[in-house]
């Protein structure tokens, strides 16, 4: 990981100036069941996805969910590290950041804590789906930077990933596909939330007592193999909530392979254009 | 996570794995057991609060203490808690190498941000002493003495007990000179308030080994598992995060098993905890 | 009479199934032929074809593991090979018994330390890091090979794969006729001119030097007409 060690980061002393305003809590479902984008609760954001558009990289994709702006790429298979062992199997590097630019309030340049956990997840992801053994004492590096984040830009950030990962020829099980859904009080599921709907603790005042299930939940999935590799959630759910909208994530990825699979093969008719 | 080496053969997973199917360990538990854990609090003099637990193998030291800040601009009325994990060299040599040591040491204070960062697991408008100017900062250190696997678990075992052994100083807020409020500290040290924990959560680590689960895994276990869960459990059985670790794949359906196999052992493992630290609400200091 | 006519009858409507699934097996692997396809996408099952680069069995059927076209090769004793084109060449890892090209970096007393830049004539995107040690230099008098007189650093040197090696290089050899340095540079920067298996000499300063040339395969060489 690319955190500066040796450096401590400098107490902030300039302030955004949202801060200076107060909180507005808004509620996410007005009395119509619409969302604040207009959307309903069971509707997803259009996805757009194009491979090959790093020409530098190996493989890399560009993901767009509504406003969320991901770019991946990945290099290798590479010779590993000096410093690293003897291993049959191949290792994957994932890192995952932020642009300063992307979230309503300014990130800094080093990976922070949340940057590093995100980048352990797709980690898993993805280790669950490529085929290792092919790429003995061979290191894969994966680079992950959202342009802008208007919300599930984990889950974009994991399709772009895999898809990223298909284009540059690594041999995968399967393609790895993502999505999140928000639990807002009891009943009411968002699917693909955006930033605002995205789960803050601070979002607990405008309900009534601690009753109500608040969170959110990513999972990414293998859908031919119908296997989950990876889930991330937080807030307060209880246990059968929780299940229920795993269940809901599981069924949303799955529909999100066809538009993956379309992104893939048109890269391969374009390719074909060229050679002839 | 590979701070620790895999140096098992293939036998001797072979073996570990077929004991499990058989719900029973290479050191006798069953599948749902918890290994021997030893509690103390109290038992560093410098902090507000402290705590030292045992599971088995692992080992840890988390010293709580609380200090005067400023609130965010963005919560004014609330204070703050801040985690920060160690893990010394004592515990492993690997872990002189930095980067494999702070991706280790990330895990764990990623988690642990993870499952405190609501309005369920502590209440911090109780932190806070002048809305907007003045509010407690507690800052949490885990320091890891020990590894023999199942660090999330231990980790937040010990947390839960430090938090409830901590004591705030009672503060007066008083109107001083120039219309400003002036915080007056106590004369009485054993005047103190504490942090409600009643809904603090546990990690509980759920390990997929073979074809079945496991609670608490050791080190050789963790080397054999292919996909393991961690969640924090409060004591009514809400959960507070999940997130799945090792690079393996779950079918949906044994992902369900796990979470409820968790929810089930974290409820326990509070009501265990809950009883032991009833025991040291007199106080004792040193450690058993 | 009946019991015999109903056996044979019997046979017959077994006959018949087998040759339609057998039809049915065929135009569906025809079917595939040809096709785009993504990792995860079951192709056909192993009854039919062999796994070969860009797919994996699974439960009795081959899955591809690669974006790229469905491709058939036959072979003539064995059941049809079924293999994933892609736009990227098929080797990106050098493999045992592979012959690969590379560059001296450093060389010892014990051993030549090179960069593995080329694969079976595919470039690589990232170079590898291989070694080629004292008694793997060539086949005869092992023991008596100075490694200063078989390499020069910068010399582009054809070799084969022993094996991977440790953790940083892989095991690298020349110690056949067809392997063995192709290309090097005299100590005044021009190209020298093979003379032998172990000679290179100078075109400009005719100074010879020692190495341990590669012998041009036959369809390389060319004779001047008579």
């Amino acid at each position: 990981m690319a955190t500066d060690s040796r450096r401590l980061a400098v107490p902030q002393s300039s302030l955004d100036p949202k801060s200076l305003c107060p909180a507005k809590v808004e509620r996410l479902l007005n009395d119509e069941e619409q969302r604040l984008d207009g959307r309903y609760s069971s509707e997803s954001r259009g996805i757009y996805l194009q491979c090959g558009t790093v020409s530098q990289a190996k493989g890399s994709c560009y993901c767009e969910l509504g406003n969320t702006k991901v770019v991946c790429s990945v290099y290798g298979p590479k010779d590993v590290e000096h410093y690293e062992d003897f291993q049959m199997e191949g290792k994957i590097k994932c890192e995952f950041k932020y642009a300063p630019f992307s979230c309503s309030k300014h990130r800094g340049h080093i990976p922070d804590l949340s940057e590093a956990e995100i980048s352990d997840v797709i980690l898993q992801a993805l280790t669950a789906s490529v085929r290792l053994q092919c790429y003995p004492k061979s290191l894969i590096e994966v680079f992950i930077i959202v342009l802008e984040n208007d919300g599930s830009a984990v889950s974009a950030s994991i399709t772009a990933a895999s898809l990223a990962l298909a284009d540059a020829g690594i041999e995968q099980y399967d393609i790895v596909t993502s999505a999140s859904v928000r639990v807002y009080g009891n009943g009411n599921f968002l699917e693909d939330p955006t930033s605002v709907e995205e789960y803050r603790p601070q979002d607990f005042d405008s309900e009534s007592g601690g009753d109500l299930n608040h969170g959110l939940v990513t999972v990414a999935l293998l859908p031919t193999l119908n296997q989950v590799c990876a889930v991330l959630s937080n807030g307060h759910l209880e246990c059968d909530v929780l299940v229920e909208t795993i269940q809901m994530c599981t069924s949303l990825a799955q529909n999100l392979y066809t538009a993956a699979r379309k992104c893939l093969l048109s890269s391969v008719k374009s390719v074909d254009q060229n050679n002839a | 996570m590979s701070l620790f080496g895999n140096n098992l053969s293939d036998a001797e997973k072979c073996f570990i794995i077929h004991g499990i199917q058989d719900d029973f360990r290479t050191d006798g538990r069953s599948c749902d057991n918890y290994r021997t854990i030893e509690l103390a609090v109290n038992v560093l003099t410098n902090t507000h609060g402290s705590s030292k637990v045992r599971l088995g193998n692992t080992e840890l030291l988390v010293g709580v203490k609380v200090e005067l800040g400023k609130p965010e601009k963005a919560t004014p009325d609330e204070g703050r808690i801040e985690f920060h994990v160690d893990c010394s060299p004592n515990a492993t040599p690997a872990a002189q190498r930095k980067a494999a040591n702070k991706d280790f040491v990330n895990n764990i204070e990623s988690m642990l941000v993870r499952t405190y960062a609501n309005k369920i697991a502590i209440d911090l408008t109780s932190l806070c002493i002048i809305k907007g100017k003045m509010c407690w900062i507690v800052h949490v250190d885990v320091l890891i003495l020990e590894c023999g696997g199942n660090i999330l678990d231990c980790t937040s075992l010990g947390v839960k007990s430090a938090l409830q052994d901590t004591g705030i100083p009672r503060v007066v807020v008083k109107s001083g000179d120039e219309g400003e409020e002036e915080v007056e500290l106590p004369d009485d040290p054993f005047d103190v308030q504490h942090i409600s924990v009643n809904n603090v959560p546990i990690l509980v680590t759920v390990s997929f080994v073979g074809t079945r689960h496991i609670i608490d895994a050791t080190v050789e276990e963790e080397s054999c598992c292919s996909a393991s869960v961690v969640m924090g459990v409060t004591r009514r059985g809400r959960i507070l995060g999940v997130r799945k670790q090792c690079g393996g794949s779950l079918n949906p359906e044994t992902l369900v098993e796990m979470l409820e196999f968790g929810k089930k052992s974290g409820r326990q493992l509070h009501v265990a905890l809950d009883k032991m630290l009833k025991s040291y609400e007199k106080g004792t200091t040193g450690y058993l | 009479m009946s019991r015999c006519s109903f056996k044979a009858w019997d046979l017959l409507m077994l006959l018949f199934v087998t040759l339609l699934l057998f039809c049915f097996a065929f135009i569906s692997m025809e079917h595939i032929l040809g096709q785009k396809c993504i990792p995860g996408e079951r192709l056909t099952s192993v009854e039919s074809c062999r796994s070969g680069t860009g797919t994996y069995q699974r439960q009795g059927y081959i899955f591809a593991s690669l974006t790229g076209v469905v491709c058939k090769e036959e072979k003539e004793t064995d059941l049809p090979i079924l293999y994933v084109a892609s736009r990227h060449k098929a080797q990106s890892v050098p493999e045992v018994g592979n012959i690969v090209t590379c560059k001296i970096t450093q060389i010892s007393s014990r051993f030549a330390k090179c960069q593995i830049t080329a694969v079976n004539n595919c470039s690589l995107a990232h170079a590898f890091r291989g070694m080629i040690r004292k008694e793997d230099v060539r086949s005869t008098e092992r023991d008596k090979v100075e490694i200063f007189k078989s390499f020069h650093p910068g010399d582009i040197v054809l070799a084969k794969v022993l094996s991977l090696g440790d953790a940083q290089w892989y095991l690298l050899t020349t110690a056949e006729n067809e392997l063995g340095v192709v290309v090097a540079q005299s100590e005044n920067g021009t190209p020298l001119t093979a003379l032998s298996h172990n000679e290179m000499q100078c075109p400009v300063t005719h100074v010879k030097e020692s190495r341990k040339v590669a012998r041009p395969q036959k369809e390389h060489i060319g004779f001047p007409e008579r």
